[in-house]
């Protein structure tokens, strides 16, 4: 199992360093570009997530991101310092509603859920803990 | 990453064509430049997402801002050469109207010959 972890600070520059790191990492161990894009699209939504609601826009953040990859699975543990935030209870966008009269937001939690076989989340003591579980297809 | 060209060729029409990932490191600077593009008071605008790699949910807000700017005008948004990464993501969030996707240029020309007629006739474009 490999297993590689990614300090966030919140700087956009840094954020896509890190998301460039974890597409890589995921063509190197073999996963497909369709596959490798669509958890680099999982990672960007669920780290702008916690950095938009965990955190207020000044406060220095300490969220953590771990990537492990399975023979049977890639798995992204996200663990923040910030304020309990369960970004699971947001209610599924609007999907039906005319563009023009959907609510803003709930776009990228669609996408999480869509894109990622399971997702967790515990409050552990003073951290949030969003863990995303992408199933790999059999060889 | 993302390069926009903006490209004029119809009278009514304005092509932004974009080039690289459309995503929460770009948007930003995007939505400012079509803030200016906006400004034109063209009936019809055009992303060409030829070379559009990816798209994150920060890149749908522009899209879908500038699909409700365009709407409030009484004019359309056309997609053009989407690529699967991208059509995938449209597909998940069922933010882009189906008939406002164009599979060719060819395609999109053809629908726009016909528009032109229209406003030429001073008809409504919905």
């Amino acid at each position: 199992m490999f297993s590689q972890r990614f300090h966030i600070r919140g700087a956009s520059a840094e954020l896509i360093e890190v998301l460039d790191r974890i597409e890589a990492l995921l063509l190197e161990k073999n996963l497909s570009p369709d596959v490798a894009g669509e958890m680099r699209l999982v990672a960007e939504e669920a780290l702008t997530n916690v950095l938009r609601h965990a955190y207020e826009s000044d406060e220095e953040t300490a969220l953590e991101l771990t990537m492990g990859i399975e023979a049977a699975e890639v798995r992204f543990v996200l663990r923040d310092g910030g304020r309990a935030f369960n970004p699971l209870e947001a209610g599924a966008p609007a999907l039906d509603l005319p563009l023009e009269e959907r609510p803003e937001g709930g776009l990228g939690i669609h996408l999480i859920r869509t894109l990622t076989d399971e997702q967790h989340y515990a409050r552990e003591g003073e951290e949030n803990v969003l863990v995303l579980i992408k199933r790999r297809e059999p060889l | 990453m993302l390069k926009v060209q903006l490209q004029e060729g119809r009278s009514f029409t304005t092509t932004l064509a974009l080039e690289g990932r459309l995503d929460t490191d770009t948007a930003a600077d995007f939505d400012e430049q079509l803030d200016k593009v906006l400004e034109s008071p063209m009936k019809v605008l055009v992303f060409d997402l030829a070379k559009l790699e990816y798209i994150s949910s920060a890149g749908l807000r522009s899209i879908l801002r500038a699909q409700k700017s365009m709407k409030a005008r009484g004019g359309k948004t056309l997609l053009v050469n989407v690529q699967p990464p991208v059509q995938k993501v449209l597909d998940i969030v069922k933010s882009v109207d189906l008939r406002s996707i164009f599979a060719s240029v060819k395609e999109l020309d053809a629908y726009l010959d016909v528009m032109q007629r229209k406003v030429g006739e001073g008809d409504s474009l919905d």
